[in-house]
């Protein structure tokens, strides 16, 4: 018996299956491309394949787009990214004290004591230092990505970025490398910008207790983890499922809540990624806090609805203005 | 005299009903959207605060409509030095949008009788007399205390109410009468109306919901759309929370009795010194939220906005010596709603589950005491 787990974040959408021992048997990561609905389809055909729908007993979604992904795949608990990573560090390892994470659109810190979250923080509404500035750098620079990390382990003396901002630190490269740097050089001084960043403004007044971890798609950056490492004077653990453990504390969510509940699960099976869903957009104008409403359907029903503040469109089917 | 002024919260709703009592014509803008802030971000500094982008969009539409007198409480002095209403004045002026002004500063920086002044230019159209005025002017500010006293009651009824969203309703009814009430007396009993009919909705006294105590910039505190509804927000996640920063608590400040509140200001010795702004209000209200007990704070402030930032400074050190949980959300012109619901929603689902595990503690801890009492139960 399964638990699927969804996230569905801004630059990846990964999929975990868990057994109930909570080991992860399957994982997928692929990239949303900014269309989540088709990311969250694509990933159930390709687990369709392998596994039957009425094997999976419980499923969770989280990320910024979970409410997406629930009402698409049907999901039976919704959780924020910040507590999925939290319970997924905690049931990985439970000497884990402090998080840092760092994905496409955003970087938290999650502070634990005893497998409870304590303390979070997260970047307030600039991207600066994130998994996106890297990609726009990387390929700035005719580089992949993944790339970047084996790129920073060979320089020999980085040079000086400024970090505070992204467009500040664009800049600033690009200054440096009319000057001669090496691109060794100069993305292991991008490194310690980004950390130098994540420390000084989402962990700022936060204070960071071995065991360190460190998760999420820049997880994989191996130059990141360097400078980190450098900064905190701490050995930092980089989970073997780095990338998706969002996916995979939803998965024991999932788990939790289903045991606890003594529920049946509302999953939709596989077959849902071969449906055709549809999405519309209109304007409310029967009050003055004209929602921009968005309606999903799916075989010509409605499966979920969106951003209508006072809740009237979520429970049945109704009629639609005539614009849509 | 065609009079408008810059949406804050329901300050529209009473607005409307006191200078229609005195006679007087008014304009209000339509409420704030996207679209807005766009318009009037086009024609701001692009450093400035979301509240003066919504104020000038605001303005601009009343002149559409055609309004042709802006009345604008500035109180010179708490915020950009006193510059908010001028600056205003000099980019509407500049486009083309000819008002005329009164800025309602405090009597501090102009003086008693240049505000006697402008007070009596505001009500010069209106062919009531003085006694009338009063008399309205105390009709509104019991109508401004009643819907913030109903307001208050239904957030912390929230938390325990037994049909979800029972007391959002009443709130919402109670804006909608109050938008379409003719005369303050109308107004006041539609108040007390709902006062009684939250007082009947079901609650159940068992359940311990989280105390919350919101708190910030003033703008963004009262008018929904500068913090993406998160009063309507906490309300769905059936949290309990406390708002203090109101426009009552505003009224009374500046104008009922500056003296009594400041007094309460004294003694804080995380921020002794004004700064500009509410910020000194801000960390008073921390050192309150940790004296009673509140589970956390959430602090909302605009982009940019120098006061809060030194306040949001200060909780960080006040988080460590008084175990306060703060959480801070700035707003900019961002429309997504996503991130502002996730941290919202993961600081809320943080602080219930120790709540949880400290109730159990507690459970564990008398269950441990009473161990040897257990079977002496009456009747054995």
């Amino acid at each position: 018996m399964y638990y699927l787990g969804i996230d569905v974040g801004s630059v990846s959408t990964d999929l975990v299956i868990m057994n109930e021992k909570r080991r992860i048997v399957d994982q997928l990561y692929l990239k949303t491309r900014g269309t989540p609905i088709e990311a969250v389809k694509e990933g159930l055909r390709q687990l369709g394949k392998k596994y039957k729908s009425r094997e999976i007993d419980g499923i969770c979604t989280t990320g910024s787009g979970r409410s997406l992904a629930a009402a698409v795949a049907g999901a039976d608990v919704v959780k924020n990214e910040i507590t999925t990573h939290g319970v997924a560090a905690a049931v990985y390892d439970p000497e884990i004290r402090t998080i840092i994470e760092i994905g496409g659109q955003d970087s938290k810190i999650i502070l634990l004591n005893d497998g409870v979250i304590r303390d979070f923080a997260m970047n307030t509404v600039c991207a600066a230092g994130t998994g996106s500035f890297l990609d726009r750098q990387a390929e700035r620079l005719g580089l992949a990505v993944q790339e970047l990390g084996a790129y920073a382990l060979r320089a020999a003396s980085p040079v000086r970025i400024a970090g505070r901002c992204a467009v500040f630190a664009e800049s600033d490269i690009i200054h440096k490398q009319q000057l001669g740097c090496s691109m060794e050089d100069i993305i292991a001084g991008m490194s310690k910008a980004l950390v130098r960043n994540y420390l000084s403004n989402v962990a700022k007044g936060k204070e960071i207790e071995p065991k360190v971890c460190f998760q999420g798609g820049v997880a994989a950056n191996e130059g990141i983890r360097r400078a980190f490492e450098e900064a905190l004077e701490c050995d930092i653990l980089v989970p073997e499922y780095h990338k998706v453990m969002g996916a995979y504390g939803s998965a024991v969510i999932a788990q939790e809540y289903i045991e606890e509940e003594n529920k049946k699960t509302r999953f939709k099976g596989f077959e849902v990624g071969h449906d055709d869903i549809s999405t519309g957009t209109f304007e409310c104008t029967d009050c003055s806090n004209h929602c921009e409403v968005v309606i999903l359907r799916s075989k010509g029903r409605q499966i979920g609805c969106f951003s209508d503040r006072c809740g009237k469109y979520q429970a049945t089917e109704i009629k639609l203005p005539v614009s849509v | 005299m065609k009079l408008t002024f810059p949406h804050i919260g329901d300050a529209h709703l009473v607005g409307r009903i006191f200078f229609s009592e005195l006679g007087i014509e008014i304009v209000t803008p339509p409420y704030n959207t996207i679209s807005k802030l766009e318009k009037g971000s086009g024609v701001s500094p692009d450093e400035i605060c979301i509240p003066f982008k919504l104020m000038v969009a605001n303005l601009m539409e009343a002149h559409a409509m055609g309004a042709d007198t802006v009345a604008m409480p500035a109180t010179m002095g708490p915020c950009r030095l006193g510059e908010y209403g001028e600056l205003l004045k000099s980019i509407l002026d500049k486009r083309g949008y000819k008002f005329h002004w009164i800025l309602l500063d405090s009597s501090k920086a102009i003086g008693v009788r240049e505000l006697l002044r402008r007070l009596s230019y505001l009500v010069s159209d209106s062919n009531k007399g003085l006694p009338e005025i009063l008399l309205a002017l105390n009709g509104t500010y019991r109508l401004i205390k009643g819907l913030e006293k109903l307001e208050q009651k239904a957030h912390l009824l929230v938390g325990y109410e037994e049909d979800r969203g029972a007391c959002k309703k009443i709130i919402t009814h109670c804006r909608r009468e109050l938008s379409e009430a003719g005369s303050i007396h109308e107004a006041l009993r539609s108040i007390r109306q709902h006062h009684k009919r939250l007082a009947q909705i079901n609650v159940n006294r068992d359940k311990n919901p989280l105390h919350l105590l919101m708190t910030g910039e003033i703008y963004s505190m009262i008018e929904p759309f500068a913090n993406h509804h998160m009063e309507e927000v906490l309300m769905d996640m059936g949290v309990s929370f406390e708002k203090r920063v109101t426009l009552g608590w505003w009224i009374d400040r500046t104008i009922v009795h500056p003296f009594q509140l400041k007094k309460q200001l004294l003694g804080n010795r995380y921020l002794p010194y004004e700064i500009g702004g509410y910020a000194k209000d801000t960390i008073a209200e921390g050192i309150l939220c940790s004296r009673k007990g509140y589970d956390g704070v959430i602090q909302v402030f605009p982009v940019g906005c120098m006061p809060e930032i030194v306040a949001k400074a200060v909780f960080g050190k006040m988080m460590k010596e008084k175990k306060l949980s703060v959480l801070t959300v700035i707003y900019d012109e961002m429309g997504g709603e996503a991130g502002y619901i996730t941290r919202i929603e993961a600081f809320v689902d943080m602080l219930s589950r120790r709540k949880r595990i400290e109730e159990k503690q507690k459970y564990d801890a008398t269950m441990k005491k009473n161990r040897g009492k257990i079977n002496v139960l009456p009747g054995h």
